[in-house]
């Protein structure tokens, strides 16, 4: 009693119902049922493969354990002409003249027409349930031990709701085999859909054979439709068994493709309404349960499945650009694909919050670096200008110094040109001399050029980008600036350099700016000193890579707490000092790489020393 | 006396200047001599003493100023002009108090170049004449016996006869003797006279 057992494990209440049944259907239970299944075409055929996996699994669900099921197929359904029953008919007796049925199912019209034919041979007193036979093939016998689940087909209805779907279809292309079954049902349905003559053509396929079938369904002219039938044998009386011809057609095919079999539904059938196969196997299925519990099938009438509400295939419409609106009322849309929202609302929202925060922080960050830049801009241009400032202040801080030395080419020139007068008044008058006049006068007049050159360069204001700069070419520049104001004071200045040229990568007039700045420090630390005045520049390559310039003086020297803040701005020792200066020439320094300090000399004055990276030459 | 060919002496470190302005008075008539610096000027002191000076102010070394207050120091009657290219007012009254005869900014003009190379030699011809008239005086004043030196020097100090016999222990018929033998030797013919040269000589400040 495999049966009771897990019954017996439910609640009390629970089981004192099932009791009941248990004791209502008694007999019912004792033995498995033993039931066949008798199709009229190939299990595989379409549609007939779906009919016998939807019965199946609806049999053993309502009937775990207790159902023999056994399942055979007439084959001979679609041969044309009278074919001979007895051969299989003596199969089925071998099978079960032992073993009596408790029931036979009939799938389509020729097994059922089978059955009643052999009812007295084979299936004396067996309950017959015609399963899957449209109404109209359908011939009820005197057999009291017989009732059916039919179908009905409205193909108007089908074709009527193909003309709404698509309002402008001007033809109609239906799949049909050369069967005589199939050819019985050309008859049926050219006479159903007789009211649409005239507002749509029809071809029908029975004559084509299978190949002409797809040549033709690939040429068909625009504002067609397809009515997929059945197909189970073509014109050249090829069995069309394989489960993938309706697949093949929906390839093929150049207009959306119809059906009444809801088993290609979701694999290229654009729907409609339906024959749904799950419901009319429900109905065999119920039936089979009344009969197998002792229900008499002549106290059964015949149950009659229509066409199901319609179903469209949502993949299918955006196929053939199906508007949903042109769907009739109550239907159902399939296999809706979840739209790319849906179906990753969390996964876009959250990438895009990711982008959008993240362009912000870019656009910030961008913004952040425009602003950077432009303060880094802003500020090179004051420093520019500071500097340019600085070497404007230095220059009118010599300008007397420099415009007194005009006077010596100015004042030889005079001279000399007082001299030719002379001479000329003379005769005769000394040519070689005044050659020589002429000559020196030409030597001062370029002399006087040369120094206001040096102060015109040095009062330069564009900005040029830097360039190799020999260090002794910046120094003697420097020289011929300071010459005079050192002159003035009595200070001699010396340039101690090395022989071979070294050069750096700046600014010429940055560099001479430096050393200009440098040396008149030096040169106000002498003024007042009576002692020796002496200023050195001394260059020493430190090693490949840099070189020292030291800015040497006799003068008085740096205040020791002074020694590192000199070199902040509006820092000075002098009374009449800006105190940009030496800032000035560390900023530039450290623009270029290097670095600047200060310091005490043994036996008195300040060292200036400034290191700065070489250029390096390829060897 | 013979008047000798005054030299002038160009002292500049400024080789063009130098050169042109050596050319200029040259070719103007005049005898020149150069020298880049004051010490070579000062190591070729010159013994000729007719001439002048256009010394540059700064020059490396020893400048102007140090140059003239060396020669002040001995008995220059060289008159110096500066002619230099730092000219400035503060420079020009140092020079000038310092005894310059006068200070030129470069550069100069020939007219005034020569105005004033020709002041300074007449003021060079007035010195040396000053400075031989004092030298002769000096012959005399050299000439006196050691006590004609000694009353001499009390007289012109506006000592009485009667003191200086008193403190030279002698009578004051020897002093007036002595006196009269000194104003004779001296050529004067006052008292006022004698006190004059003594006051040239340097002999009131001893």
């Amino acid at each position: 009693m495999s049966f009771l057992a897990p019954a017996f494990r439910i609640l009390a209440g629970q089981a004192m119902l099932a009791l009941l049944f248990f004791a209502a259907s008694g007999e019912a239970i004792a033995a498995p049922k033993r039931v066949l299944l008798l199709y009229s075409f190939g299990l595989d055929a379409p549609p007939w493969g779906e009919y016998s996996k939807q019965l199946r699994s609806e049999l053993f669900k309502k009937f775990p354990n207790e159902v023999d099921l056994f399942e055979a197929t007439l084959e001979t359904a679609r041969f044309p002409g009278d074919v001979d029953d007895g051969p299989f008919a003596d199969y089925l007796a071998a099978l079960f003249s032992k073993r009596p049925l408790d029931l036979v199912i009939t799938v389509a019209v020729p097994a059922a027409l089978f059955v009643q034919r052999q009812r007295q041979r084979l299936f004396v007193n067996t309950p017959h349930l015609i399963a899957r036979s449209e109404q109209r093939r359908y011939v009820r016998s005197s057999d009291s031990n017989e009732t059916a689940v039919l179908t009905e087909i409205d193909f108007l209805a089908i074709m009527q709701s193909i003309l709404h779907v698509l309002p402008t279809t001007e033809h109609i292309a239906i799949v049909l085999g050369a069967s005589p079954l199939e050819r019985y049902w050309k008859e049926q349905i050219q006479g159903e859909v007789e009211p649409l003559k005239g507002r749509v053509a029809f071809t029908w396929f029975n004559d084509l054979s299978f190949e002409d079938m797809l040549k033709t369904i690939s040429r068909l002219p625009p504002k067609s439709a397809v009515f997929f039938a059945t197909l189970a044998v073509d014109a050249n009386g090829v069995p069309q068994m394989d489960p993938k011809v309706f697949s093949r057609f929906r390839d093929a095919s150049n207009a959306p493709i119809f059906g009444y079999e809801d088993s290609s539904f979701g694999s290229g059938l654009v729907g409609g309404p339906m024959l749904s196969i799950s419901e009319i196997s429900r109905n065999v299925v119920d039936a089979t349960a009344r009969i197998v519990s002792g229900a008499a099938p002549s106290g059964l009438p015949a149950t009659v499945v229509g066409l199901a509400a319609p179903r469209y295939d949502w993949r299918e419409l955006q196929r053939w650009g199906i508007q949903e609106t042109n769907l009739p009322a109550r239907s159902r849309i399939d296999f809706r694909e979840p739209s790319f929202w849906s179906q990753h609302r969390w996964t876009v929202i959250g990438i895009t919050f990711a982008v959008l925060v993240q362009t912000l922080m870019i656009s910030a960050l961008l913004f952040e670096r425009f602003r950077r830049r432009r303060a880094e801009a802003a500020s090179r241009k004051r420093l520019f200008e500071l500097a340019q400032m600085n070497r404007s202040l230095t220059v009118s801080a010599m300008s007397s110094s420099i415009a007194h030395e005009l006077n010596q080419p100015l004042g030889a020139i005079l001279n000399n040109a007082g001299a030719a007068e002379v001479l000329l008044s003379k005769s005769p008058p000394d040519i070689d001399q005044l050659k020589e006049i002429i000559a020196d006068i030409r030597k001062d007049d370029e002399r006087a050029g040369e120094i206001i050159g040096h102060l015109r360069g040095f009062l330069r204001t564009d900005d040029v980008p830097p360039g190799e700069v020999s260090i002794s070419r910046a120094i003697e520049d420097v020289f011929n600036i300071i010459e005079p104001e050192a002159g003035k004071h009595g200070i001699s200045i010396e340039h101690d350099q090395l022989s071979q040229p070294l050069f750096v990568r700046a600014d010429r007039v940055h560099l001479q700016q430096v050393l200009l700045n440098l040396a008149l420090n030096g040169l106000d630390a002498m003024k007042d000193i009576s002692s020796s005045r002496l200023m050195v520049f001394r260059t020493t390559q430190i090693d490949e890579a840099s070189v020292e310039i030291a800015v040497l003086d006799t003068g008085t020297g740096i205040p020791k707490d002074k020694l590192k803040e000199i070199f902040d701005s509006f820092v000075t020792t002098k009374q009449h000092g800006t105190g940009l200066g030496l800032s000035i020439a560390r900023t530039i320094v450290e623009m270029y790489g290097g670095r600047i300090w200060a310091e005490n000399r043994d036996h008195g004055g300040a060292a200036f020393r400034l290191v700065l990276p070489l250029v390096r030459f390829a060897a | 006396m013979t008047s000798p060919t005054p030299i002038i002496h160009v002292v500049d470190d400024d080789a063009s200047f130098r050169t042109s302005m050596s050319r200029l008075l040259v070719a103007s008539g005049y005898q020149t001599a150069i020298y880049a610096s004051a010490r070579a000027f000062l190591e070729k002191l010159p013994v000729h003493d007719a001439g002048c000076i256009l010394l540059d102010l700064h020059m490396p070394d020893v400048n102007g100023f140090e140059l003239q207050k060396h020669l002040a120091e001995s008995c220059n009657v060289l008159p110096i002009v500066f002619v230099t290219a730092h000219g400035d007012i503060k420079a020009g009254v140092q020079a000038i108090k310092a005894g310059a005869e006068d200070f030129l900014p470069k550069p100069v003009a020939k007219d005034a170049l020569f105005q004033c190379v020709e002041r300074a030699l007449v003021r060079n011809a007035e010195r040396r004449q000053q400075q031989d008239r004092l030298r002769s005086m000096r012959a005399l004043v050299a000439s006196f016996t050691p006590r004609e030196a000694e009353v001499f020097a009390l007289v012109v100090r506006g000592k009485l006869n009667k003191q200086i016999a008193h403190e030279l222990g002698t009578t004051v018929r020897t002093i007036k003797a002595h006196r009269q033998a000194g104003m004779d030797k001296l050529g004067v013919k006052s008292f006022a006279e004698a006190v004059s040269i003594a006051e040239r000589l340097g002999m009131l400040s001893e």
